[in-house]
């Protein structure tokens, strides 16, 4: 079960770069980075405070996927 | 951490080992005057090459390093004794010195006895190399160290 993300392509269609989104959520472009790659699972923190910058709910950002999910 | 850095901790320790065995050797000297009755005078020597190069090398690094963390707004005691490489700027950083602080502890815990048993070959090494525990002893920082940028290189990748 692993957790993937739509957070490059709702950077690109609010054509924001790595950096912008990093500097709006206060973390390093390199953990943006990471992120979009599915390299690093954020913090509940960390995932709504990116929800919040593109304004949507945590199930539209993030997804569970898996042989678990529900 | 960089390997920029890692080289550095490394260069730094195995100077320090080598200031150390040149102080371990003059204490030998200092010891054999006292245990000889029939010495005059006081002396020993000292190898001072060691200790100039781990001058040369550590002070200018020192030197930069607190600079670097006093520009970022660091106060005098975080700048001189916090190690740069639990300076996170953010929550994954905090996670990758987490996860190799963690092999680093375990690392220990392995390499621990193996050491230890390394020790016993002290009476039979020390008549050759004096200072083998001395360098034994580096080894705990050198493998933490070395421990502790694989992982962070791991996981990096």
């Amino acid at each position: 079960m692993h957790i993937s993300n739509r957070i490059r392509e709702l950077r690109a269609r609010f054509q924001w770069t790595q950096q912008d989104l990093a500097s709006k959520v206060g973390v390093t472009r390199q953990t943006i980075a990471a992120l979009e790659k599915g390299n690093y699972i954020p913090s509940l923190l960390l995932a709504m405070n990116i929800c919040l910058e593109f304004q949507m709910t945590v199930e539209e950002v993030f997804q569970l996927n898996g042989e678990d999910q529900q | 951490m960089k390997f920029r850095s890692y080289l550095l901790s490394l260069t730094v320790l195995a100077l320090f080992g080598w200031v150390m065995i040149a102080y371990y050797d003059s204490a030998l000297d200092i010891k054999s005057t006292f245990d000889d009755p029939n010495s005059n005078g006081f002396g020993f020597t000292l190898n001072v090459l060691p200790i100039i190069l781990f001058l040369i090398v550590t002070l200018p690094a020192a030197v930069m390093f607190t600079r670097r963390q006093r520009k970022e707004k660091k106060g005098w005691k975080e700048a001189l004794l916090f190690p740069p490489e639990f300076r996170e700027r953010d929550e994954r950083e905090k996670a990758l010195t987490s996860k190799a602080s963690r092999n680093s502890y375990i690392s220990m815990m392995i390499v621990l006895p193996f050491l230890a048993v390394c020790m016993l070959f002290q009476p039979f090494v020390s008549d050759y190399f004096a200072a083998y525990p001395i360098v034994i002893l580096m080894l705990f920082p050198v493998i933490q160290i070395t421990v502790f940028y694989l992982s962070i290189k791991k996981r990096l990748q």
